[in-house]
């Protein structure tokens, strides 16, 4: 009986089990769902365009793509952005590659002094942050290798780095002689360690508290961040030297994107690529400008230096570039392949 | 070698607070030579705000298996002369357990990192000292930890079993 019983049940069980679940997927569209993650507050140019392109997926995917944004590091430090994202505990993360120094070598070639400058009227003019973020997205098939389990959606760089001072104002690199300034990598600490100051590594959300309490005299920052993170009442003045970029990226893990059905992957390649760079990048320049006045309203003093000052910091920081690609050991001769063509690239401007 | 008066698990856990003793004796003469050599000569000690971060972590996590040994841990005793010796028994017990829990959860998540670290090499940005060896004594700390509480747990049960004598310090 109980044999009987065995054999005539368990096959119908398995057969509803299957139907259940066969009936439901086909019946139902699955939600999936995305966890972003990223280091910066709500408040942050990135958070509201991640924000608006959730909503964006989850209408053109008629409901089937869900992002849910976990932002100021609720799920890991900022070191740990981007591994979030290729070991699969996000599913997109956004970081800056300035926090893991040495692990994007081709990729650091960004931050080296003057790399988005070009010479326009005799003079050293910084890209704006679009052309520069267009060109570093167009170039990222070159640094796919570095950014190794995950699949690059877009780059941001910001060449708009200047000195963000405490009590202080800088006009030549004597007047940082032995102040201690935050940098965001390896290379603005080696800028830094030139110009006379002691280079310090301090994720942004600390900004404030260390300048208050002086344990930082300023900062290699730009006014975006600078009014994201609120440091308007921390600051005496600023001077913009547009000398170095920072670098960030979106990165999403690749077994995951791997994994959607192909219309999903194509709405995420149309939604991201050199043109969500063009536009996100136009989002920050606009929100350098609303930082910079944001500076200016709460007392901060901008100073634009004159020629002879600006080369004077030039002068020092220059000839680094050099000397930081030929550190990276075995990997120089990629790192100089990537220099070459974002020097290219530079002169001719944005695509 | 092992004093023979101490037994493998106590030199261990003395062992990880002297090198926490150690880290807290750098970070203190770091910090004192550091502000000396700012404020008079404007020459501050490169990599200072690092060392000091890497010292408190050290001192915070490296003592955690003898404080927890010796039973030092921070304790709020507000219940108990209001309830009975069996219920506080249990509820010391559950306070025990959930460390335990809380503990062997982060020392597990830190594995992962310590992977990652080692394998790209990734270093602290000011100092050059490679993050899996940073991160690695702190597990270390962490796993001597876990044994700690295990011990301890099952020592309470014993001595409210009637097996072992009580040493005053159970639960």
């Amino acid at each position: 009986m109980s044999l009987i019983l065995n054999y005539k049940i368990t096959p119908c069980l398995l057969g509803v089990a299957l139907l259940t679940l066969t009936g439901f997927q086909d019946g139902f569209a699955q939600t999936i769902e995305l966890k972003v993650s990223h280091y910066v507050p709500p408040a942050h140019t990135i958070h509201r365009e991640l924000t608006r392109w959730a909503e964006d997926l989850g209408q053109k995917s008629g409901g089937r793509l869900k992002l849910t944004l976990f932002p100021s590091s609720q799920m890991g430090p900022l070191p740990r952005q981007f591994d979030l994202a290729r070991t699969g505990v996000a599913d997109i993360a956004f970081f800056i590659h300035g926090a893991l120094p040495g692990r994007f070598p081709a990729t650091e070639v960004s931050h080296l002094p003057y790399a988005f400058n070009r010479k326009v009227n005799g003079e050293s003019q910084a890209l704006n942050i679009t052309d520069a973020s267009v060109i570093l997205t167009s170039l990222s098939p070159l640094l796919e290798k570095e950014h190794e389990g995950t699949r690059i959606l877009y780059m941001l760089a910001s060449p708009t780095i200047g000195l963000y001072m405490h009590k202080n104002t800088a006009r030549s690199p004597k007047d940082l002689n032995g102040l201690r300034l935050r940098h965001n990598g390896y290379i603005t600490s080696a800028m830094v360690s030139a110009w006379g100051g002691s280079p310090v590594a301090m994720p942004p959300s600390e900004l404030a508290d260390a300048l208050d309490k002086g344990t930082l005299d300023g900062m290699m920052f730009n006014f975006e961040a600078a009014q994201a993170f609120q440091l308007a009442k921390s600051l005496k003045s600023v001077t913009v030297l547009n000398a170095s970029a920072a670098s960030f990226a979106v990165v999403m893990n690749k077994a995951k994107y791997d994994s959607l059905p192909e219309d999903l992957r194509r709405l995420i390649d149309e939604t991201t690529g050199v043109e969500a760079a063009r536009r996100v990048g136009a989002m920050f320049d606009e929100a350098e400008a609303t930082g910079r006045k944001y500076l200016e309203s709460n007392g901060v003093e901008i100073i634009v230096p004159t020629k002879a000052e600006a080369e004077a910091f030039e002068a020092l920081a220059g000839p680094l570039a050099d000397t930081l690609v030929n550190s990276t050991g075995e990997k120089a001769a990629t790192v100089r392949e990537f220099q070459a063509q974002l020097k290219a690239r530079v002169a001719k401007g944005a695509p | 070698m092992t004093p023979r008066s101490m037994s493998f698990g106590t030199f261990l856990t003395r062992s990880l607070t002297l090198l926490a003793a150690v880290a807290l004796a750098i970070m203190v003469f770091w910090t004192i030579a550091d502000v000396v050599l700012r404020a008079i000569l404007k020459w501050p000690l490169h990599g200072s705000v690092a060392i000091v971060e890497t010292a408190l972590v050290l001192v915070a996590l490296l003592a955690l298996a003898d404080c927890l040994a010796r039973d030092e841990q921070i304790k709020v005793d507000v219940f108990d002369h209001m309830i009975s010796p069996r219920a506080l028994f249990s509820l010391k017990l559950l306070g025990d357990i959930s460390m335990l829990v809380f503990v062997l959860l982060l020392a597990m998540t830190m594995v992962q990192p310590i992977v990652d670290a080692w394998r790209f090499w990734d270093i602290k940005p000011d100092i050059p000292v490679p993050i899996f060896a940073l991160l690695g004594v702190i597990e270390v700390s962490l796993i001597v930890s876990v044994f700690v509480l295990v011990g301890k747990i099952v020592r309470s049960l014993r001595v409210r079993a009637g097996i072992l004598a009580p040493s005053g310090d159970e639960p």
